[in-house]
This record gives structure tokens, C-alpha cells and sequence, in this order.
């Protein structure tokens, strides 16, 4: 298990940061997704032998999230 | 840095082709501002709808009100979609279902006008809440990166978290200081405020502590690394205020549970109404203001703004929840060592009633040198500048009263009145009306007796911070009704400080186990109790107060994990500060609830009096939000108790 941390910008509402969360949690290789509102950030912890961050990334894309950085 | 040259290097052959970097420019703006741009090309839409109503083209208006839904209700229907894959009915999909539903009954101009102002809503609510974080942010961006170091006869720059304990750091002026370490070399005015809050320079010199974060503002150092990367005291105060937010205040809780059961709640509401009334509007206007909005985000935009202002005074609060607390603090227990004064202790008199100066306090020095008590270390220091402090045996601890020892056979006895009592050695009337003076002014006299005789007294006094003389009155300013006074010194010292301080009560004579009764006491009467320490002798008080603060705690880390509140500067004057924010910060969300509640009846009575349709709904829905996170950015510029 490793664990990376996004930053995303565009987060509007808390219910906006658990969807993602929810959304990053149902990905294969996700065991858990933390959307902190307030921050505005994404703790992932994923297994890097079935996701890659590069994945992830992809994921959080689609939501509609700009990832403005890493950490 | 270094991404310069080759900046540089690449702009040269791209300039030219003008075309080519242009487009490229177009999508970094596309991808920057999309959401805006299609926000405010639904809202020229439904403008040229609504002159194209005017001018009498009725199908015209009606298809460019309905691309103006199409355009802004696109992002929200796919939004929609994603979270309903995964069963999850949210804001998104109440608003697609409201603007797909007004459509198809006609209703184009509330449709478009729904989603635009849904989007606009989002657009700007994304932004404020952008900035709020940011506050945040920017205090973490001064983490330092490089770090300058000696290896191998070489300075070499290496990234501030590869840096080794016990490596040598050079510290030039105008250098961030990239770990915490010790001084081995050097001196410099370094600015803690990335710390402590304080911007005033403190000056270091062999032997202090620096911390990663703070500023080397004039001087050379070189430090010996201690702590760095994630161990040092900034990446733990980072580390903390961030865990800060993931922890929620009660009424957030609240607040949340509450929504969970209030969209479904109003969408059954909707659809009963439609199956009664068969007004399909006044069912989807329910639909769209279902959305908790300003309820939900009411609590924690505040808690942002506020733990990042206080984060920038060098204050570390521990979550929404100690928050919350910390904003009903009626009562305040002070520790008067280390807390109102400055915990450093110095012998004021001697006064010898037998024997030689120079003699009573070597032998004194002997048996107080083997003792942890913090009146020990000024006698034995002023000794030890008379001569040689001779060999002690036999020592012996007795609480609460003194120490005892034997220096050449003879029994050496330093201690209070009840240490001579118990040894049956007289105290004649005139050490006692000394004793009583030298109280009564605030100094703790200390009896030294050898053999079966009083020899003297060594009156020793702890120097009060210029900052508590106002304390009281600032505490009272933000709202604290009692402010409490604990020390172990005895009654008459302790009535002089507190009198000069001002202070409504004080404990006198209170051993360490006494603090937690007392502030159970205070908690019984009903008070919520702020106990304020050094967070180290002193933790079972901060845990058992309602509130624990522990004061100048950069760089102890059991006072950072025990305390609710963290004051990193040991200056007094954050207390009231951090007191008076929390307090703000609460009414701030009271204001923030009962607005976001009053909107909800508002929009609850407005529908069903017909008053609210759903552009207008949509329209109050979204400037309730607004409103309660610029009320909260207010928090953002409090400044003072």
C-alpha cells in the first residue's frame, strides 16, 4: 500500500469532496480516498501493483476537479 | 531556480511561430477559466433569448434558452451521472432533474436560468473557497527546500528533507533555516514567525535552538541538525493544522446528519406534490432547493479561516471541535511558574541571622544542588559564583517542605516554617515577621537551618511577563468571567502576585495532583474551563480542563499533542488573542447556521406560497452560500482579543 496526496482546486460544496472521495474509493487498487473540503486535498491510499497515480489522476480528472498539484 | 535558462532557451524558437502559441495560450486559458467561460456563454445566451422574447421571435428565445441549458447543464448532467453510477443522488443530480423537467413542461426560461445560476453559483463559491484555502496554503509553502550543508570538506545545496541529524547547516542572512538544531556556531537575528507568530528577530547564539521555517534575517549560523523533514517542529505544526480540518465540530455533525435526511426528505416532498397537485413546476422548484447548500457548508469554511488565521499567530488549534469549545471558555486557570511569570527564578536577598553569608549558602548550596525543584537551581547558582560547593550526604526529598542532607556530619535543613517544625527547630519571632514581609512583597523566602539552628533565609522570586499585568483585563474583554490563579507557592506570596495582577481568585499552596481539583471545582459550578500551561509538569490539568493551552511550546512535542490549543511564542498576549478568535469564530457560525436554517424556511414557505419559482429559488439558493463563505472569510482578519 502506498499513499499519495493531491491538491485539487475547484471544490464548491463538502458533498462535491465526499462524491470524489466515493468515486476514487470504488477504483480497483483503492483502499481509501480522504477529501478533506476544507484543504482541498485528496489522501490516497492505493496499491501500487494494480493503480498507478497516473490512474488516479485520470479518475480525478473526470470528476471535474483541476489537480493543482502533488503533496 | 533553475528551470530558468531553460525557459528561456524554449521560448526562443516557439516566439516566432506566432500561431502555434497562440492556440497554445488559448487552451491554458480554456483549461484555467472553462468553467467560468461557459458560465458566462449560457448567461450572453439566455440574454440573446430573452431580446429575441422581446422582439417578438418566440421559437428563436426558446432554442437559445434551451442551448443555454445545454451549454451550462452539460458538466452538471455528467457530474450527475458519474456520482449517480456510483448511487449517490446529489446536488447534481437534483439540478439536471429540475432543468431537464422544466424543459420538457415548457418552462425554457427557468430551465436556462437555473443552470446558469447554479454554475455561476459554483463558479464563485469554487473560487472564495480557493482563497480561503490559500490562506492556508501559503503558510505551508514556507517549509523550506534547500538546505546547504558541509559534506566531505564541500558545501553542497540538498533538499532541506535529505539533510542528516547530526550534519552540519550553514545558515547565510536571508537563508530560510532548514532544520531544528542547536547553534554550534555563529550568530544571527533570526525571525520566528513562521513558528511563533512573532516577527520581532530573536538573537541566536552557540548553544540556542533554531527551527525550520524561521528566517536568518542578519548573521551567519551554524547549526547541528537535530530534527529534519517531516520530524521538525513546522512540518508537525503543518502536519497538525491539517489534521485540524478533517476533524469535525458537533454542530457540523449536526448540520450533516440533518442533510442527510433533508434532500431525500423534499425530493418525496416533490414527488408527493406532483402526484396531489399535479403542478409539475411548483414540484421541481422543491427539487432544486433540496440542495443543503449553506447548511452544510456553514461550519467548516468557518473553521478554515479561522485555525489558518491563527496558524499565522503562531497559535495551533486542534480541530473544530476544541474550537467550538474554546469559543465557550468562561473560566481561565492560569499556572503562575513558567505561565504568568517567567520561569526563571533569582535569589532577590540573603539575610543571615547566624554565621557567615558565604558559608550558610555553600552548605545549602550542597544538599539544594541535588534537588529538581525549581527554587533549587537560583540558590545553587548564586553559590556556586561564592566558591566551591562542598560534597552533600544523606539527602532527603520532603514534599511540600524542603530538602535535608548532611554536609560534614552536620544536618542541613533548606526548606519552609513546617520543615523546622517538623525537626522541632525553633522559628524566633523576628525570622517570622521577615518571613512574613518578604511574602507579603511576593518573594518566597527559604529557611536554611544547620545543625539545630536557623541561620538564615534566602528570599527568591520568579520575574511576572510584562504581558500578564493586562491579561486579566484583555481575558475579561473576550469574554472570560473568571480568571483563576494556581501556584505552589504559599498563601502570602501568592495573594501579593495576584493582587498586582489583578487576578479574581487565587490557589495557593496547590501540589500538582491539587490543579485537577481545582479545575474539576470550577467545572462543576457549571463553567467551561480553560487551563492554560507549559503542557510538560502540567498535563494532567490540560487534559482534565475542558480546554488545555499550552504556552511556548515550539519544539515539546508532548505539550503539542496533549493541548487543544498550541501557543508556539511563549508570549501571553496570544492567550486572549486565541480566546477571543475562538469566540468569534462561533458566533461566526451561529451567524452562518441560522441564516443558511432561515433560508431554507424562507425558500420552504416562498414555494409553497407560489412566491418562489425555480430560477428564483435556484437565484436565493446559491447568494445564501456566497454569503455564508464571505461572512466566514471575515475570520480571515480578525486580529485581536
Amino acid at each position: 500500500m502506498q499513499t499519495i496526496v493531491f491538491r485539487l482546486e475547484g471544490l464548491a460544496c463538502p458533498e462535491c469532496a465526499r462524491n470524489t472521495g466515493m468515486i476514487l474509493e470504488r477504483q480497483k487498487g483503492v483502499k481509501k480516498a480522504v477529501v478533506t473540503f476544507a484543504t482541498g486535498k485528496v489522501k490516497v491510499e492505493y496499491d501500487p501493483a494494480v493503480i498507478t497515480p497516473g490512474e488516479i489522476e485520470q479518475v480525478i480528472a473526470k470528476t471535474g476537479y483541476r489537480i493543482t498539484g502533488r503533496g | 531556480m533553475f528551470s530558468f535558462p531553460s525557459q528561456r532557451e524554449s521560448a526562443v524558437p516557439v516566439a516566432p511561430v506566432g500561431g502555434l502559441f497562440r492556440l497554445e495560450r488559448l487552451r491554458e486559458l480554456w483549461v484555467a477559466y472553462d468553467k467560468l467561460m461557459i458560465t458566462l456563454g449560457s448567461g450572453l445566451l439566455i440574454l440573446l433569448g430573452y431580446l429575441a422574447g422581446r422582439l417578438g421571435w418566440p421559437a428563436a428565445a426558446n432554442g437559445l434558452m434551451v442551448l443555454a441549458t445545454l451549454l451550462a447543464g452539460y458538466r452538471v448532467a455528467a457530474s450527475a451521472w458519474q456520482a449517480l453510477r456510483f448511487r449517490v443522488v446529489g446536488i447534481n443530480a437534483l439540478v439536471t432533474l429540475a432543468a431537464l423537467g422544466a424543459t420538457i413542461i415548457g418552462e425554457y426560461w427557468e430551465a436556462a436560468v437555473v443552470t446558469f445560476l447554479f454554475s455561476l453559483g459554483n463558479y464563485l463559491e469554487a473560487r472564495t473557497m480557493d482563497k480561503t484555502r490559500a490562506a492556508l496554503r501559503k503558510l505551508m509553502e514556507l517549509a523550506p527546500r534547500v538546505a546547504r550543508v558541509r559534506r566531505e570538506g564541500t558545501e553542497v545545496e540538498v533538499p532541506a528533507e535529505e539533510v542528516e541529524t547530526g550534519e552540519l547547516v550553514l545558515i547565510r542572512a536571508g537563508d530560510k533555516i532548514p532544520v531544528d538544531g542547536r547553534v554550534v556556531r555563529g550568530r544571527a537575528a533570526v525571525n520566528q514567525a513562521a513558528i511563533t507568530g512573532e516577527s520581532l528577530p530573536v538573537q541566536k547564539e552557540p548553544g540556542d535552538y533554531v527551527f525550520s521555517g524561521t528566517m536568518n534575517e542578519s548573521g551567519y549560523l551554524e547549526v547541528e541538525a537535530e530534527r529534519t523533514g517531516e520530524e521538525t517542529t513546522f512540518a508537525r505544526i503543518m502536519q497538525l493544522v491539517e489534521e485540524a480540518q478533517e476533524e469535525k465540530a458537533r454542530i457540523q455533525r449536526w448540520l450533516e446528519n440533518f442533510a442527510r435526511y433533508y434532500t431525500p426528505g423534499i425530493m418525496a416532498v416533490s414527488v408527493l406534490t406532483y402526484l396531489v397537485t399535479r403542478d409539475a413546476l411548483l414540484a421541481l422548484t422543491l427539487l432544486v432547493i433540496a440542495c443543503p447548500g449553506a447548511l452544510v457548508i456553514a461550519t467548516p469554511v468557518s473553521i478554515v479561516a479561522a485555525t489558518g488565521n491563527a496558524a499565522r499567530h503562531g497559535v495551533l488549534i486542534k480541530g473544530g471541535e476544541h474550537l467550538e469549545k474554546a469559543g465557550r471558555i468562561r473560566a481561565v486557570v492560569l499556572d503562575k511558574t513558567g505561565t504568568l511569570t517567567r520561569g526563571r527564578p533569582l535569589v532577590k536577598k540573603v539575610r543571615v541571622w547566624r554565621g557567615s553569608e558565604k558559608e550558610m549558602l555553600l552548605k545549602a548550596a550542597a544538599v539544594e544542588k541535588l534537588s529538581g525543584h525549581p527554587l533549587a537551581k537560583p540558590l545553587v547558582e548564586r553559590a556556586e559564583s561564592l566558591g566551591e560547593i562542598p560534597p552533600a550526604e544523606n539527602f532527603q526529598v520532603h514534599p511540600g517542605c524542603g530538602v535535608t542532607g548532611t554536609v560534614d556530619g552536620e544536618i542541613i535543613r533548606v526548606g519552609n516554617r513546617r520543615l523546622m517544625q517538623e525537626a522541632s527547630i525553633p522559628v524566633p519571632v523576628d525570622v517570622e515577621n521577615y518571613l512574613a514581609g518578604e511574602e507579603s512583597a511576593g518573594r518566597t523566602a527559604v529557611l536554611v537551618a544547620i545543625g539545630e539552628e536557623i541561620w538564615g533565609a534566602v528570599s527568591i522570586a520568579d520575574e511576572i511577563r510584562d504581558e500578564a499585568k493586562d491579561l486579566v483585563a484583555r481575558l475579561k474583554a473576550a469574554g472570560v468571567r473568571r480568571v483563576v490563579m494556581l501556584t505552589g507557592d504559599n498563601r502570602r506570596v501568592a495573594r501579593a502576585v495576584a493582587r498586582e495582577l489583578g487576578m479574581d481568585e487565587y490557589q495557593a499552596e496547590v501540589l500538582p495532583e491539587g490543579k485537577v481539583e481545582a479545575i474539576r471545582r470550577l467545572k462543576q459550578e457549571g463553567l467551561v474551563v480553560a487551563m492554560v500551561g507549559d503542557g510538560i509538569n502540567d498535563a494532567p490539568a490540560l487534559a482534565a480542563a475542558d480546554v488545555g493551552i499550552a504556552m511556548g511550546a515550539a519544539g515539546t512535542d508532548v505539550a503539542m499533542e496533549t493541548a487543544d490549543i498550541v501557543l508556539m511564542s511563549d508570549r501571553l498576549d496570544k492567550l486572549p488573542y486565541a480566546i477571543g478568535l475562538s469566540r468569534q469564530t462561533l458566533k461566526n457560525i451561529q451567524q452562518n447556521v441560522t441564516f443558511a436554517i432561515l433560508v431554507v424556511a424562507v425558500l420552504l414557505l416562498g414555494v409553497m406560497g407560489q412566491k418562489v419559482v425555480l430560477a428564483s429559488g435556484m437565484l436565493i439558493h446559491e447568494a445564501s452560500v456566497l454569503l455564508v463563505i464571505l461572512n466566514a472569510m471575515r475570520l480571515m482578519r480578525y486580529r485581536n482579543g
